[in-house]
């Protein structure tokens, strides 16, 4: 009798369980699955290589330390190479056939800017896009959590820097053919209205191609002090190395999406003296605790990694993820999920404080100065020429 | 029949019309206009049945299915649409099996219909329509048959262009790819001199501004510009919307194909062999069955094939649906009609039996008044007013005589009704003529016996209150005896003439005085007379002894004032008379022989009043202890002492009665009903009393009632 009424309670409890976590797609009882498209492969692929390692490193701590609410946190990734219409593949794949339970890491704004709609359609979380554009910190987008500082900000950082610092007026843009691009020039454009100045020139050239050369032609005509480069960093490379080759001495500047190793390892002897913003600390210091935390997951995860900004983005985002997920309740919905990002608001991510709010979806404000110094990427207090 | 017939010859003239058969007859006549109103009704309902069933067995299926054909048709009609814009393979596969579903629903309908059109038996059968119906249904279906090949043609087309497209995209992205840096490059070169990054030093100017270097820039710059209008035409081709443009599309693509490959030998080395793959498999995308252009054209051929089906379908559908509104229209058309009609069969048999119900009833009427009532009814009302006439004793034979003329039952009473109403009234008049007799007899005897009789003893007889005879009582009696002193010495001396004036006045005058204080005269013995109180009617033991008080005192004055009326009449010497009163249980009741009874009392108080009288003096009354002792506050005695009486072994205690006591003399005034009865006992007294009674009356007036 007892017997029996304790079977029955079980088998209820059973199938409220099952049915709970049947409804909310990408959660068992043992996991939570998340879903990556990046390129990880073709000339961005290391970009999308670092977002992984970054948030695998704070998924696996987390799983160390018994996983959120006793589930493991899993990332499942595929490749899109930095072409929308892969993205778009990758992302309807991901929320269709894996039912993820939201979408972490994605590489590139073309790349966002067409799976994000596809994410929202479902009502899935776009979780840490490794973008700074600007359409996708619209107030509307409830669905958007951004981790990282926007392009514009990156943007009037370093132009009030290059008039700040060193009193330069002209400036030009070399700016890659799609949205990216196009965001990161309005961005200049924008910090040169607000103090009167006007662009020296643009450059552009087609995404996936180092075809420079005829933009460093038509920019080195108009003499000008700064070069800022929006774009990948093979191109960045490929130009700073003929401007330098052809004795074009701008300062040339990169905004952090370029990928601050590979683009000092791709230009080599002719990095000297090349700025990066970054959106995140430099990975190798020690100004904030989560610096020391991040190098220890990083290692434990992967003993061969080594400390990279894109990993530490992607970490960042690993941490803030397990955080709002542990406050999300028992039984955590795409909806919770969302909800409790909003009531918490505030998130110190081991002294990298991360700030939500109605109408801002965007963390993180910081924009930190790099330079490339002998092959190596360290923090720059102020521009020099 | 015959037996009786035999049995009673001569009886009757006419055949005797029983009561019994009368009344079958009337209610067989009733029954006959139920019946006929009943058989009208039972006609009308199975006209209506047959009208009904038409409709329900007819028309309603008919209704029914006319109006699912409708739909089915209405929705085949409708797939032809969808079709043609069915997204894939399932689409298509799963309208088709839903419209040859539907088409084997409507067939079935039609086979159906068919069947009912050849059983109807009404006008206006829509066979035809039916027929026209079957064939545009087989039109339909011949129709979207086609249209689904070439609906599935086009499918087939349509995933090869795009798989095509996306391929021609691929290509033009790769080649565009791979163009723009050789323009790159050499557009680098053409400026600064430099090859590659590594070139130590660039080349002269002179050298790199030679005609040969130019053409080949110019011919990297025209690979660009053909590569695009390759990859344009192609996607333009994938999606142009008619195919007459497709032939000039195709030769300007053929054209910029040439171009392309004109320029192609300008790029060197392994960077050629790529591009040259490349652009071959994008122009091969311009070319033939394999190409965009072909299929396309195929597609939209078959396109406009699918139109023209659909428009045929289009036109199919909207004869097919028109015929079944047709169709419709004619099945309500019918039903309406038949319902019209059994509504006219309702309204024409319910009028028919409204009245035919009225004139039934008419009829039970008029066979009731005409006939039970005239017949039956009305001579058992004049037998009945007979008898109740002859009750009445005023019973007239000729009142019956037009119901003794009848032949029935109604006939024979009457005459035997006549018969014995003649023989009471003979026998009752020869009764009532005898009693009348009898009673002046008895009448006359009873006047006579009045005489001799107290009223008292003659109402009991006669008016038979109490016992006259039989059963004897004991009662408690005041005995009352008067005697006249010497009436033997005056008998004497009198002539027998005056004698008996004297006694007759006498005792005339006593009994009157008895009669009217209620006593029972018990009779006369010579002078002497007895009376008692409180038989046959008692007021109580004292007041009936001081009836016979006050009876004595008026008796005693009464002869005081005869005797001047005997003075007259020349009898000098006054009456005295002795009278004797007691009390006492005396047995009442007729004593005597069974030839003569006298009602009289018995015992000895009789005989003590006997005795009290004798020894009474002359003029005086003597009542015994037993009486005084009842009167003694209503009257005036005087003690006389004892008497030893003969015959009575105790003495009697003796009182001579002088006169009432002003109580004794009764109430001043008794009110008794309307009337105030005032008694008097003085002539001294009257002006007393006179005045009494006014302070009576102001008293009287004070405590009655306002009126």
């Amino acid at each position: 009798m007892h017997k029996c009424r304790a079977g029955a309670l079980a088998a209820l409890l059973w199938l409220a369980a099952t049915t709970v976590c049947a409804q909310e797609p990408g959660v068992t009882p043992e996991r939570i699955l998340f879903g990556q498209s990046a390129a990880l492969g073709g000339p961005a692929a290391e970009l999308g290589t670092e977002m992984r390692r970054g948030i695998l490193a704070a998924f696996e701590e987390a799983n160390r330390a018994g996983g959120v609410g006793g589930r493991r946190l899993e990332l499942r990734s595929y490749d899109d190479h930095y072409e929308p219409e892969q993205a778009i593949a990758n992302t309807t794949r991901l929320i269709k056939d894996d039912s993820v339970f939201a979408l972490i890491g994605a590489v590139g704004t073309s790349t966002s800017a067409a799976s994000e709609p596809i994410a929202r359609a479902a009502g899935v979380p776009f979780i840490a896009p490794f973008t700074g554009a600007q359409f996708l910190r619209d107030p509307a987008l409830s669905d958007v959590v951004n981790v990282r500082a926007s392009y514009s900000e990156e943007t009037e950082a370093i132009v009030e820097r290059l008039i700040g610092d060193l009193g330069f007026s002209r400036i030009a843009v070399l700016y890659q053919d799609d949205s990216y691009g196009r965001t990161g020039l309005a961005g200049v454009r924008q910090a040169l209205d607000r103090r009167g100045l006007e662009l020296a020139g643009t450059g552009t050239y087609i995404r996936n191609t180092t075809a420079v050369k005829t933009a460093l032609l038509g920019l080195s005509e108009r003499d000008p002090q700064a070069i800022i480069v929006i774009g990948a960093y093979l191109p960045s490379a490929v130009f700073t190395q003929w401007a330098r080759k052809l004795g074009v001495n701008a300062l040339i500047l990169n905004i952090s999406f370029v990928g601050s190793d590979a683009l000092a390892k791709a230009l080599g002897p002719a990095g000297n003296g090349v700025y990066i913003t970054q959106v995140v600390p430099f990975p190798g210091g020690d100004t904030l605790p989560l610096l020391g935390q991040y190098r220890k997951a990083l290692v434990a995860n992967d003993a061969a990694a080594k400390a990279s900004y894109g990993s530490l983005e992607g970490y960042i985002a690993g941490r803030l993820t397990a955080e709002v997920l542990a406050r999300a309740g028992a039984a955590p919905t795409r909806a919770s999920f969302l909800k409790a990002l909003a009531d918490a608001g505030t998130f110190d991510i081991g002294g990298f404080t991360l700030s939500y709010g109605p109408g801002d979806n965007q963390g993180s404000d910081q924009v930190f100065l790099t330079v490339i110094r002998n092959g190596d990427v360290v923090p720059a207090e102020r521009l020099t020429p | 029949m015959s037996a009786d017939a035999a049995g009673t010859p001569g009886r009757r003239r006419r055949p005797r019309l029983g009561l019994s058969i009368k009344l079958y007859a009337a209610i067989a006549g009733a029954v006959a206009l139920i019946l006929a109103a009943s058989l009208v009704a039972w006609i009308s309902f199975v006209e209506l049945g047959q009208l009904q069933r038409r409709i329900t067995r007819e028309h309603i299926p008919s209704m029914t299915d006319s109006l699912r054909l409708a739909h089915q048709s209405a929705v085949i009609a409708a797939t032809a649409p969808a079709l043609v814009s069915a997204p894939n393979e399932a689409e298509r596969e799963r309208l088709m099996n839903d419209v040859r579903g539907h088409q084997q629903v409507m067939a079935a309908l039609i086979d159906d219909l068919e069947k009912q059109s050849a059983k109807a038996t009404d006008p206006g059968n829509p066979q035809e329509l039916i027929l026209r119906i079957r064939q545009a249904t087989a039109e339909l279906s011949d129709v979207l048959d086609k249209l689904d090949q070439s609906v599935g043609r086009q499918l087939a087309l349509k995933i090869e262009l795009a798989d095509r497209r996306d391929r021609a995209v691929e290509l033009h992205r790769h080649l565009i790819e791979r163009l723009t840096p050789l323009l790159d490059d050499a557009t680098m070169f053409l400026v600064t001199g430099y090859r590659t990054i590594d070139d130590v030093s660039p080349v002269p100017a002179e050298l790199r501004y030679s005609k040969e270097a130019l053409l080949e820039y110019a011919a990297i710059a025209q690979l660009g510009i053909e590569g695009n209008l390759l990859g344009g035409l192609l996607a333009e081709g994938a999606n142009i919307p008619d195919a007459n443009l497709l032939p000039p599309l195709s030769e300007r693509f053929e054209a910029a194909a040439d171009r392309f490959r004109a320029a192609l030998p300008a790029v060197k080395g392994k960077e050629a062999e790529v591009l040259r793959v490349i652009a071959d498999g994008l122009i091969n995308l311009g070319d033939g069955t394999n190409g965009i252009f072909e299929p396309r054209h195929d597609l939209l051929v078959e396109v406009q094939s699918a139109e023209n089906l659909t428009d045929q379908a289009r036109t199919i559908a909207a004869r097919l649906t028109g015929d079944v509104d047709k169709l419709v229209a004619s099945v309500e058309g019918r039903t309406a009609e038949a319902v019209a009609a059994s509504n006219r069969a309702i309204d024409v048999g319910s009028k028919l039996l409204l009245s035919l119900n009225i004139f039934s009833i008419l009829g039970a009427l008029l066979i009731g008044w005409w006939y039970v009532a005239r017949q039956v009814t009305a001579p058992v009302v004049r037998i009945t007013n007979a008898a109740a006439a002859f009750e009445e004793q005023r019973f007239d034979p000729e009142s019956l005589g037009e119901v003794r003329k009848r032949t029935d039952e109604l006939g024979d009473l009457a005459r035997t009704f006549t018969r014995m109403a003649g023989e009471v009234q003979t026998r009752t008049e020869t009764l009532d003529r005898l009693v009348a007799e009898r009673t002046s007899r008895l009448e006359s005897v009873a006047r006579r016996l009045a005489i001799y009789l107290s009223p008292q003893i003659y109402n009991s007889i006669f008016e038979a209150k109490g016992e006259a005879q039989g059963s004897l009582a004991r009662k408690n009696l005041t005995i009352f005896f008067s005697d006249i002193a010497g009436f033997t010495d005056i008998s004497d001396a009198m002539e027998p003439e005056r004698l008996a004036f004297l006694i007759n006045t006498y005792l005339s005058e006593m009994s009157k005085i008895a009669i009217e204080y209620g006593g029972t005269l018990d009779k006369f013995i010579g002078d002497a007379m007895l009376v008692f109180f409180g038989d046959p009617e008692t007021e109580g033991d004292r007041n009936d002894a001081l009836r016979c008080a006050r009876m004595a005192l008026r008796m005693r004055d009464r002869v005081h004032e005869l005797d001047r009326t005997w003075a007259e009449h020349g009898i000098s010497k006054p009456l005295r008379v002795r009278m004797g009163i007691t009390t006492g249980y005396c047995t009442v009741g007729n004593f005597g022989s069974e030839h003569r009874l006298d009602y009289t009392a018995l015992g000895s108080p009789v005989n003590l009043a006997a005795r009290l009288q004798t020894s009474a003096e002359a003029g005086t009354i003597l009542i015994a202890d037993s009486t005084w002792l009842l009167i003694r506050d209503a009257v005036d005695a005087a003690p006389m002492g004892e008497y030893t009486l003969k015959g009575f072994a105790r003495p009697v205690g003796c009182y001579r009665l002088d006169g009432l006591t002003a109580s004794g003399a009764g109430e001043a005034v008794t009110l008794t009903g309307r009337h105030v009865s005032v008694n008097v006992a003085d002539r001294r007294h009257v002006q007393e009393a006179i005045e009494e009674l006014q302070r009576m009356e102001k008293d009287l007036a004070r405590h009655l009632p306002r009126e």
